[in-house]
C-alpha cells in the first residue's frame, strides 16, 4: 500500500518531484554528524570525557539514537554519572517514540534510502542502557540502592514487553540483565525480587544461549540456592541444591566484589554491496509486471547468480548492513587480592547478538532494499525513454541516495564477563590479569581499589580495549 | 535544466526551515494538570499529598491525641520509599505532605532529619558568634509523637501500544514512643498511555 501510494506519486508525476525528494534526503543523510574514531581516541587514551565533550559538541539538533546511547556510555567512563543517565533516559524515550511510525517517512524511505527511517534501537541496547544506568546510580548514590532498584525494575518490565510482543523472543541480553537485577535487589537486601530475578536469569540465559553459545552462568544457580535458603523457601531450596550444589555461607566480616570486565568494542555495521540479476524473460517492468516488492523476493534467489550476458537485462547493485566478527584481544580475566582469586565468566556476548540480530533482519532489509533498488530501476527506464541524459541523472541520484543502514551503537564492548568474589573487609588493590582466548594470561595492571563492606556488595566495571 | 535548478532551491529551502529552532516556551499556572510523558509528575505528587493528608487529620488518632493530651500532635515525616519503576523525586512529595500538613492547622510538624543536622550546626554556630540575648538554646527542639513514613509503588500492563500504570502510595502513621500504627491511608492513581502505530 505505501509502496503503491509512493510510487504513484514518483511515477505518475514529473521527474522534478523526484529530484526534489532525493535531494532532501541527500542532504538530510549528509547531516549526520560524529566521526566514531575520535571517540575511540578519546576513550582508548584514557580521556573519556574528551569522548563525550566531543560526542556533545555534535550533537544532532533533535536528540537522536544511537547518539544518546553513544552520550551515555562515554559520559558513564568519563564519571558524568547523571548526564549519562540522563543520555540513556532520553534514548529510551525515543525509542519509545518511534513506536510510532511515520507514513511519510516510511513511504520516503521505500523509495529514497533506509537511513531516513528513524532508528528505533534494537532491543538488546535497550537492555543495555540500563546496565550502564544501574550502575551509574550505584556510583552516584554512595551507597543508596534507590536509583538502581528503579533502573532494575525498568529492566525487568521492558524485559516483560518484548516478551509479551514477540512469540519467538531471543533474550538477547535479558539473561546478563536479569542477573545483574538479581545481585542489585540482593545488594538491597530485597530478597524476594532477587530471588524472582535469578530465577528469570536463569531460563532467560537458557533461551538465548542458542544463539549466543552463552551458558547459564553458576552463580546463578549458586544465588538461588543461597536466597531460597534464606528466605526459608524450603521445597525450591531442596530442589536448587540438587540442581546445583550446596553453597558456602560468606563468612563474618566479609562482602563481596562483582566485577564487570568489558573488552573491546562490538564490531561495526558495514556496507555490504551485493549484485541480483534482472533476466530478459523476467519482463519486469512491463504492463502487468511492475510489483517491486513481488518481484524483490523472486531477485532475493538470485544472490550472487552469475549469468550469460545475453540473458542481462540490467545488474542490480544493492548495499546491505553487514557485520563481520572482529574479537578484541583479551577474551577473559582473573582477579587477584592476596590469597583470593576468581576467573572472569563470559556472561554477556554483544558481538554474537549484534551478529545475531542482523541475521535476523537480514531478510526483510534484503527485500526492502531490494524493492527500493527496482523502484529506482524502473524510475531509471522511464526518464531513459524520455533522454539519455535524464536518464544517466536518474541513475546516479538513485545510487547516491541508496547507502546501507549501519546505525548502532558502537561503543558498546564486545564481551562482558562477571568476577564475584568474596573478600574480607577492608580497601583492596585488585590484581587484574587480562587472558587472551587460550587463557594465558597476556597483561596484568594493579591500579584499581575496592573498599569492602561486611556483608555487603560492592560493585565495578573496567573496560579494555586491546 | 531549470526545473532541476528550481527543484535544488527548493530542497535546500524545505532542509534548512526543518533544520531551524522550533522551541517554544509559555508560562502555564503551577495548578495546572499538564500530562506529557504519562509519568509521575507534580501534579500526581500535589494531589496524591493533599488527598491522602486530607484523610489522614480527618481520621480518629487526631481527636484521640487532643482527648490524651490536650495539645496539637507533632509529627516528623520520615522516609517515603520509591518502590516504583520510575525515578520519583520522593523530596518533593514529603514536602508537598509536610506542607499538607501545616497548613492544615491541625498538627504541628517538625524537621527532618537532614534537616535537622543544619540547624543544629546554626545553633551551635550561633553559641559562638551570635549576640547573647539572640542565641537560641540547645537541647529546646519538640519532640515529634507520630513519624509518618511510606511506599510508592507501580504495576505496570502493557501491550503493544496500550500501556496502564497503576501508582499505589502507602503512607503509615506510627505514635514514636509505643510503636503503634494509629493510620493507614493509600491513595491509588491509574494512567492510559496509548501510542499511535502510524502517524502521517
Amino acid at each position: 500500500m505505501i509502496l503503491a501510494l509512493s510510487y504513484y506519486l514518483i511515477i505518475s508525476d514529473s521527474m522534478t518531484k523526484l529530484f526534489s525528494l532525493l535531494l532532501i534526503v541527500l542532504l538530510t543523510v549528509g547531516c549526520a554528524g560524529y566521526k566514531f574514531e575520535q571517540v575511540e581516541n578519546g576513550l582508548e587514551s584514557g580521556k573519556p570525557t574528551d569522548a563525550y565533550d566531543y560526542l556533545k559538541k555534535h550533537s544532532p539538533k533533535k536528540p537522536d539514537i544511537p547518539h544518546q546511547f553513544e552520550l551515555g556510555l562515554t559520559g558513564h567512563y568519563a564519571d558524568l554519572f547523571t548526564e549519562s543517565s540522563t543520555a540513556f533516559d532520553l534514548a529510551q524515550d525515543i525509542a519509545e517514540e518511534r513506536f510510532t511510525k511515520s507514513i511519510s517517512v516510511e513511504a520516503l524511505s521505500l523509495v529514497t534510502s533506509d537511513q531516513l527511517r528513524p532508528y528505533p534501537g534494537t532491543k538488546y541496547e535497550r537492555l543495555l542502557s540500563h546496565y550502564y544506568s544501574i550502575l551509574n546510580y550505584i556510583y552516584a548514590s554512595k551507597g543508596s540502592l534507590d536509583g538502581a532498584l528503579v533502573e532494575c525494575r525498568q529492566a525487568t518490565n521492558l524485559i516483560q514487553y518484548f516478551k509479551g510482543e514477540e512469540k519467538d523472543y531471543n533474550y538477547f541480553a535479558a539473561g546478563f540483565l536479569a542477573h545483574l537485577c538479581g545481585m542489585v535487589f540482593e545488594a538491597a537486601d530485597e530478597l524476594n525480587d532477587a530471588y524472582i530475578s535469578y530465577k528469570q536469569a536463569a531460563e532467560y540465559y537458557k533461551h538465548s544461549a542458542r544463539y549466543t553459545s552463552v551458558l547459564t552462568p553458576e552463580d546463578v544457580g549458586h544465588s538461588l540456592v543461597r536466597i531460597s535458603r534464606k528466605l526459608g523457601f524450603t521445597d525450591e531450596y531442596e530442589r536448587y541444591r540438587q540442581q546445583y550444589g550446596e553453597t558456602q555461607p560468606i563468612p563474618e566480616n566479609y562482602g563481596e566484589l562483582v566485577l564487570f570486565y568489558e573488552t573491546g568494542y562490538v564490531p561495526r555495521k558495514t556496507e555490504q554491496s551485493l549484485t541480483f540479476p534482472i533476466l530478459k524473460t523476467d519482463r519486469f517492468g512491463e504492463k502487468d509486471n511492475k510489483d517491486s516488492v513481488k518481484f524483490a523476493r523472486t531477485l532475493r534467489t538470485r544472490e550472487g547468480m552469475v549469468v550469460e550476458e545475453i540473458k542481462l537485462e540490467y545488474l542490480l547493485r544493492v548495499a546491505i548492513p553487514a557485520i563481520r566478527s572482529k574479537r578484541p584481544h583479551f577474551a577473559g580475566i582473573q582477579v587477584s587480592v592476596g590469597d583470593h582469586s576468581a576467573q572472569g565468566v563470559l556472561i554477556e556476548d554483544v558481538e554474537n547478538i549484534a551478529i545475531e540480530t542482523l541475521n535476523a533482519q537480514r531478510t526483510v532489509i534484503l527485500i526492502r532494499t531490494l524493492a527500493r533498488a527496482l523502484g529506482k530501476y524502473l524510475l531509471f527506464r522511464e526518464a531513459k525513454k524520455k533522454s539519455t541524459a535524464l536518464g544517466l541523472i536518474t541513475n546516479l541520484a538513485g545510487a547516491l541516495t541508496e547507502s546501507a543502514d549501519t546505525r548502532s551503537w558502537q561503543t558498546l564492548p564486545n564481551q562482558i564477563f562477571l568476577v564475584r568474589l568474596p573478600l574480607p573487609t577492608g580497601k583492596h588493590r585488585l590484581k587484574l590479569s587480562f587472558l587472551n582466548k587460550n587463557g594465558n594470561i597476556r597483561k596484568s595492571e594493579s591500579n584499581l581499589d575496592v573498599q569492602i563492606k561486611a556483608n555487603q556488595i560492592s560493585f565495578l566495571n573496567y573496560r579494555t580495549y586491546d | 535544466m531549470y526545473r532541476i535548478l528550481s527543484c535544488l532551491i527548493l530542497s535546500c529551502l524545505i532542509t534548512f526551515v526543518g533544520c531551524g529552532p522550533n522551541k517554544q516556551v509559555s508560562r502555564i499556572d503551577i495548578d495546572s494538570t499538564v500530562d506529557l510523558s504519562g509519568r509521575w509528575n507534580d501534579t500526581d505528587s500535589r494531589l496524591v499529598a493533599n488527598q491522602i493528608i486530607d484523610e489522614c487529620l480527618n481520621h480518629n488518632w487526631i481527636n484521640n491525641h487532643g482527648i490524651q493530651t490536650s495539645s496539637r500532635p507533632v509529627v516528623i515525616v520520615g522516609r517515603i520509599r520509591n518502590k516504583s519503576k520510575e525515578h520519583i523525586a520522593t523530596q518533593t512529595f514529603i514536602s508537598d505532605i509536610e506542607r499538607a500538613f501545616i497548613n492544615s492547622g491541625k498538627v504541628r510538624t517538625v524537621s527532618r532529619k537532614d534537616e535537622r543536622e543544619e540547624i543544629r550546626e546554626e545553633r551551635a554556630d550561633q553559641s559562638e558568634n551570635a549576640a547573647i540575648e539572640t542565641i537560641k538554646r540547645m537541647g529546646r527542639e519538640l519532640g515529634a509523637d507520630y513519624m509518618m513514613t511510606g511506599v510508592i509503588s507501580t504495576i505496570e500492563d502493557r501491550e503493544g501500544g496500550k500501556q496502564i500504570v497503576f501508582y499505589q502510595t502507602d503512607l503509615t502513621l506510627t505514635h514514636i514512643e509505643r510503636d503503634e500504627k494509629v493510620w493507614i491511608g493509600t491513595k491509588k492513581i491509574k494512567k492510559f498511555i496509548g501510542r499511535k502505530k502510524f502517524k502521517m
